[in-house]
C-alpha cells in the first residue's frame, strides 16, 4: 500500500476478507457500561443513522474541547473556568459512548464493514490527541517536556502500540489484565 | 512527602500512576508482539516510527516557541501520529507489509534545529511549523478519502448511509 492509500487488488480482497478480532471486556464494562450502551443502541438510536456517521459524530466534542483549550490555555499554565473542564469531561464521555455504540449500531442495522473498523481506529487517535491536550492543561504542565513525555504513552501514543500488536498477532488487544481504555478514560 | 522537602500534589499522583500504567501498557503490547514477530528485523523496524515520534516530541522542547505555545507542538505531533497510525492500521487490515521508513521526522527535526540555532526568526519558524502541520493534515485527509472511495467502490458499500435491510435487534 502506498502512503497515499492506493490499494492493490489483492489488498482490497484482503480488506474484504478481514475479520475483526478483539479481546474480552473488563468487569467495569460488563457490569456498568455494557447495559447502558445496549440500552442506547437498542432504544435511542434512529434506524436511519449510519454507523460511520455516528463514528464521525464522536469527534465533534473532543475537537470542540481541543479548540477551546488551544484558545484559552496555549501555555498549559492557566486556571480555566469550570465549563471548560465540564466540556473536557463531557467530550471524553461522549467519545467513549459513541465509540462503544457505533459497532452495536452497525450490527443492528446490518452495516458491519472493515471500513467502519478503519474509520473507528483512525478517529480514536485524533481523540487521544484531544485528550492529551486536556490532560496537560488539567495538570498545568506548562512546557515541562519530561512530564509531558511521561504521560504520552498512557494518553496519546498507546494506540500505536495496540496497532503494533494487531499487526503481528491479528488480534486488536486493548485490555491488559483488568485495565482497558474504559478504565483509562474514567481515570482521565 | 514525609521526611523530605518534596511537595507532592494530586496532579503528581495522577501523573505517576498514569505514566506507570501507560508505560506498562505500551511495553506489554510491544514485547508480546515482538516475541510473536517471525521477522525480528521487521518487528524492530516497525518500532522506528514510534521512536521517531517521541524524538519529535522531545525535540519540540528546543524550539524558541515551545515555552509560549507547548499546546500546538502536542497537536502537531499528535496529528503526525494519527497519520502514522492510520497507515499502520491500513497495512494490518489489508495484509500488507508496513513500510516503516519515514523521512518526515527528519524534516521536522531540521526545522527545530534551525529554529533552536536561530538560523530563522520566530515568524519564519511559525510558517515552517504551520506548513509541516498543514501538509500532515492534507496527506491524512487525502489518504482517508482515497481509502474510503476505494473500499466503498470495491465492496459496494455506502459510507454515510445505511443500506436498506431488516433491523436486527441486539439482546
Amino acid at each position: 500500500m502506498s502512503r497515499s492509500g492506493d490499494l492493490t487488488k489483492q489488498e482490497l480482497e484482503n480488506i474484504k476478507a478481514f475479520r475483526y478480532k478483539t479481546c474480552g471486556l473488563t468487569p467495569l464494562e460488563i457490569y456498568v457500561y455494557e447495559p447502558y450502551w445496549n440500552f442506547l443502541a437498542n432504544h435511542c438510536l434512529p434506524d436511519w443513522l449510519a454507523p460511520n456517521a455516528l463514528t464521525l459524530l464522536g469527534l465533534v466534542f473532543p475537537l470542540a474541547s481541543l479548540i477551546v483549550i488551544c484558545v484559552l490555555d496555549p501555555t498549559f499554565t492557566q486556571t480555566l473556568p469550570c465549563w471548560v473542564w465540564f466540556l473536557a469531561w463531557f467530550s471524553d464521555f461522549w467519545y467513549q459512548t459513541i465509540d462503544a455504540i457505533d459497532g452495536k449500531q452497525a450490527r443492528r442495522t446490518d452495516n458491519c464493514s472493515p471500513l467502519g473498523q478503519i474509520l473507528d481506529h483512525n478517529l480514536d487517535q485524533i481523540t487521544f490527541t484531544c485528550m492529551m491536550v486536556a490532560t496537560c492543561s488539567v495538570l498545568c504542565l506548562g512546557d515541562d517536556i519530561v512530564r509531558v513525555l511521561l504521560i504520552t504513552p498512557g494518553v496519546m501514543s498507546a494506540h500505536y502500540s495496540i496497532e503494533y500488536r494487531t499487526h503481528f498477532t491479528a488480534i486488536h488487544q486493548t485490555v491488559i489484565g483488568f485495565i482497558g481504555p474504559t478504565e483509562q478514560l474514567l481515570l482521565v | 512527602m514525609p521526611g523530605t522537602e518534596l511537595e507532592v500534589k494530586f496532579g503528581d499522583i495522577f501523573l505517576g500512576f498514569g505514566s506507570l500504567a501507560g508505560i506498562h501498557y505500551n511495553l506489554e503490547n510491544i514485547i508480546v508482539s515482538f516475541i510473536q514477530a517471525k521477522d525480528k528485523g521487521y518487528g524492530l523496524g516497525c518500532m522506528l516510527p514510534y521512536v521517531q515520534f517521541f524524538a519529535m516530541m522531545y525535540a519540540s522542547s528546543f524550539s524558541q516557541l515551545h515555552s509560549d505555545y507547548p499546546i500546538y507542538f502536542i497537536v502537531l505531533c499528535g496529528f503526525y501520529l494519527t497519520w502514522l497510525t492510520a497507515i499502520f492500521n491500513l497495512n494490518s487490515t489489508s495484509g500488507a507489509r508496513f513500510d516503516w521508513i519515514f523521512f518526515e521526522p527528519a524534516v521536522y527535526l531540521l526545522i527545530v534545529y534551525f529554529d533552536h540555532a536561530k538560523f530563522m526568526d520566530r515568524n519564519t519558524a511559525i510558517y515552517c511549523y504551520v506548513g509541516f502541520f498543514g501538509v500532515t493534515i492534507l496527506r491524512y485527509l487525502m489518504l482517508m478519502s482515497n481509502i474510503v472511495r476505494q473500499i466503498t467502490t470495491n465492496m459496494n458499500l455506502r459510507f454515510l448511509l445505511v443500506k436498506p435491510t431488516n433491523l436486527k435487534k441486539q439482546e
